[in-house]
């Protein structure tokens, strides 16, 4: 069993397909994300100067309050201007910067002072878009002129004994801050973190590529190389252990790349529990080594078009992983709160949560409650790979 | 007409590369398309799922629990640890607002001594701009209300509450300009059509690279070579066949598009639909000269795989269609530029733009520089394809030396 176990190791690594999708692929990617999403984090809460259009129709002092709500907005001496206003004269040309893309929206006053807002149409995006967030900025930043401007009439109509206290005029345009975040989870949670573990989901999926290659090079009816060995000396379920026990070893040390990479070179967080994220990856790796034994054992394929078949089954796996950006993530999202067992059998999902749950839990519940789901879908494939495997027929006299 | 017919037996032939990349990932872009919210041009982003975890039950308390969950999607979840964690684990709550026990007492209190005033605390789940609106709203909400607080001192906080509420109520009237008259395009087609990007590169370069390197291993270009047809014929012959595999990659993309967003397209104009599935095209030439690269510098299989799923997705991701390009960083957006994705998208946004698209300007220009792409990687394929050609006539002039030699 030893040589088996040295040479299917052996033969494993030699195989340049392995190198590539099951070794290299996934460093590949995980630079990639690394330049796609630490960008994202960076850059996502700079929120752009607003360009804005207003067209003043307020008689008299009427707009004076507006007037100074956006030259505060607007004072850019700190270089944090919110809004960068455009003053038409009319309603036409507001609307004519709107349609040449210069301001994306028209503030009108009308003659008492209120703004009403014209926004211009949004073009669909992939996920959300500045575009999207300046606009709902926009319409925040009015209403909240509105309300505090509605407050602040309603007192001097209704109570106007109350503006003798200075503090009462003072809290109009006073803007406090009455919120605190509180970190619940173990650790701060950063959205493109889960995209690395989706990449963990998908490279674990792609080790079975090994797997699958080396059962199939054991299956005389799938290989020309497994015919062979069946004719040798040594009796299959011994070839069976050593290519098995071998297949999970290379997987393991593939995937234990990948996360050192991630986690060392990429600095990726992984809420400092590498040593809960090395025995999950041991677990993948099982996980993976089962799955391949499974397409690998498939009789009357062969094994160029189970590597196909393996592929695709990851990319579509992963996929409701949330491996391909922001729509897919939400997706992966969507279907775990609605339909949480589509979740619970989809191996890259529960891959991709092991490192999830392990950066949100505080307790390690969760994180062994998915190795137990991991553990139960590699005893499936495994069964279904043994019956697949046992007493096959095969071409005979 | 035998090697243009033996190039597209040979693509026919390999129908796993046909079901995975054509079929399959065209597949993912539906299912990609369908999961984004199809309310045309939404204007905002959208309302995040909002949970109030009221510990206090006092009457401001319970104005701001009703205000947060009237402008946000609300949701419930315990007041347990776990119960939050699990909110922000399957993303059921992107934010929780927990207000402490005796907070509507504190807040009259601090208003009316004027010190330093309570706090809520908040759960994000994930870090994002519509968080940001709802930690504004609250703030909003909590300072009006302390503008009443200060203002009627003796009235009792169930007036605040009240008055608070109908300042509150206010809000801006917004109307949104539509310029154009046709109704804009569905966000799920465009989505689609973006992915499509990914979908067309890889499955016309993988299956053109195929039958390219089938013809241009060395047995069965010595067999051509030995045949009475002319090169540039058979060159010319395996071109067509590509360009047919292209077409039928294109085809094969756009009907299917069409026919699962179809209904959501009603009203768009005729112009503004063609005009996507004609950046479409020009994006599929781009993914030809690309196939025709790859088969000109590799014939391995596996090679032209990894490479075409690599560069893919290297390119996909820089034309914006994992991501919207303006949450990258700078550095990574100029890159972008010089691919012809970047371009592709760009025509496909002006195309569908909802103040006119169709075939404008900016359409045409967008759709010409990924053109342009197309014919320079297609001119570097020639390159080397030439140089191949020019190494094989000198391995056979020195084959024949030699063999002449040895018959002297």
């Amino acid at each position: 069993m030893w040589n088996t176990f040295k040479y299917s190791a052996l033969s494993i690594v030699r195989e340049r397909s392995v190198v590539l999708w099951v070794i290299l692929f996934p460093l590949i990617l995980s630079t990639l994300f690394n330049v796609m999403f630490k960008g994202m984090d960076d850059t996502a809460f700079v929120l752009p100067t607003i360009p804005v259009a207003v067209v003043d129709g307020s008689e008299g002092a009427a707009g004076e309050a507006f007037d100074a709500t956006m030259d505060a907005l607007s004072d850019d001496s700190e270089g944090d201007a919110l809004l960068a206003p455009v003053y038409a004269k009319t309603a036409d040309e507001a609307r004519d910067l709107m349609k040449s893309g210069e301001t994306i929206g028209t503030i009108t006053l009308d003659a008492e002072g209120w703004p009403s807002l014209e926004l211009s149409p949004g073009t669909g995006d992939v996920g959300v878009s500045m575009e999207q967030v300046k606009r709902t900025v926009l319409a925040d930043v009015v209403d909240d002129f509105c309300r505090s401007r509605e407050a602040a009439e309603d007192i001097v109509k209704n109570d106007p004994m109350a503006l003798a206290n200075p503090d009462v005029v003072a809290s109009f345009s006073e803007r406090g801050d009455y919120t605190s975040e509180l970190a619940i989870t173990h650790s701060k949670t950063k959205e493109y973190v889960r995209y690395f573990y989706a990449l963990l989901g998908f490279a674990a999926l792609m080790a079975a590529m090994v797997g699958m290659n080396a059962v199939g090079s054991i299956q005389p009816n799938v290989s020309p190389l497994g015919a062979r060995r069946a004719l040798s000396g040594t009796s299959r379920s011994r070839m069976l252990a050593g290519a098995i026990l071998a297949s999970w070893l290379v997987s393991y040390l593939a995937l234990l790349l990948a996360f050192v990479y991630i986690r060392f070179v990429l600095g990726v967080e992984f809420g400092g529990r590498e040593g809960a994220c090395v025995l999950g990856l041991a677990v993948a790796a099982l996980m993976s080594t089962s799955l391949g034994a499974l397409i690998g054992a498939f009789p009357g394929i062969p094994l160029n078009a189970k590597g196909g078949v393996l592929t695709g089954i990851t990319c579509l796996l992963s996929l409701f992983a949330g491996l391909y950006g922001t729509p897919a993530l939400r997706l992966a999202d969507q279907i775990a709160r609605e339909a949480p067992w589509a979740a619970a059998i989809n191996p890259a999902k529960q891959v991709t949560d092991l490192f999830y749950s392990l950066y949100v839990y505080t307790d390690l519940e969760p994180f062994f409650q998915t190795i137990g789901v991991l553990a139960a879908i590699t005893v499936v494939f495994a069964l279904v790979a043994a019956l697949l495997m046992r007493r096959q027929r095969y071409a005979s006299l | 007409m035998q090697v243009f017919k033996a190039a597209l037996k040979t693509f026919f032939r390999h129908p796993i590369y046909l079901a995975i990349y054509i079929v399959w990932l065209s597949c993912m872009g539906i299912f990609m398309g369908m999961s984004v919210n199809d309310v045309p041009s939404e204007e905002y982003i959208e309302r995040p799922n909002v949970a109030v975890i009221n510990r206090d039950g006092g009457e401001l308390s319970e104005g701001l629990a009703a205000f947060v969950a009237e402008n946000s999607v609300p949701v419930q979840v315990d007041d347990t640890e776990r119960a939050l964690q699990d909110a922000v684990m399957q993303e059921r709550a992107h934010y929780i607002v927990i207000i402490p026990e005796g907070f509507s007492a504190d807040f009259a209190k601090a208003a009316a001594s004027g010190t330093a005033m309570p706090e809520v605390q908040t759960v994000v789940s994930t870090q994002s701009a519509s968080v940001t609106m709802m930690d504004n709203l609250v703030d909003e909400y909590l300072n009006v209300a302390k503008t009443y607080e200060l203002a009627l001192p003796d009235a009792g906080q169930a007036q605040v509450v009240e008055r608070t509420d109908a300042a509150m109520a206010h809000s801006v009237d917004v109307s949104v300009v539509q310029v154009a008259e046709a109704a804009p395009v569905s966000n799920g087609f465009l989505l689609y059509l973006q992915f499509a990007s990914y979908t067309i590169l890889l499955s016309i370069a993988v299956c053109s690279a195929v039958v390219m390197s089938r013809f241009g291993r060395e047995e069965t270009r010595r067999r051509i070579g030995s045949s009475p047809i002319p090169q540039a014929s058979v060159n010319l012959q395996i071109a067509a066949a590509c360009f047919v595999i292209m077409l039928v990659c294109w085809a094969f993309v756009s009907a299917l598009g069409l026919a699962v967003f179809g209904s959501k397209l009603a009203g768009v104009g005729a112009d503004v639909i063609a005009s996507g599935i004609v950046s479409l095209f020009c994006y599929s030439l781009f993914g030809l000269a690309f196939g025709f690269l790859i088969g000109q510098v590799t014939n391995s299989e596996l090679l032209m795989n990894a490479v075409s799923n690599i560069l893919g997705l290297i390119v996909s991701f820089l034309g914006g269609v994992w991501v919207s390009l303006d949450l990258v960083g700078e550095p990574v957006a100029t890159i972008a530029k010089f691919t012809p994705t970047y371009y592709y998208n760009e025509a496909l946004h002006a195309a569908f733009d909802s103040m006119g698209g169709g075939f404008t300007a900016e359409v045409l220009a967008n759709l010409g520089i990924v053109c342009l792409f197309a014919l320079a990687v297609f001119a570097v394929g020639m390159a080397i394809s030439r140089l191949k050609v020019g190494r094989m006539v000198a391995w056979n002039v020195s084959s024949t030396k030699a063999s002449l030699q040895s018959a002297a």
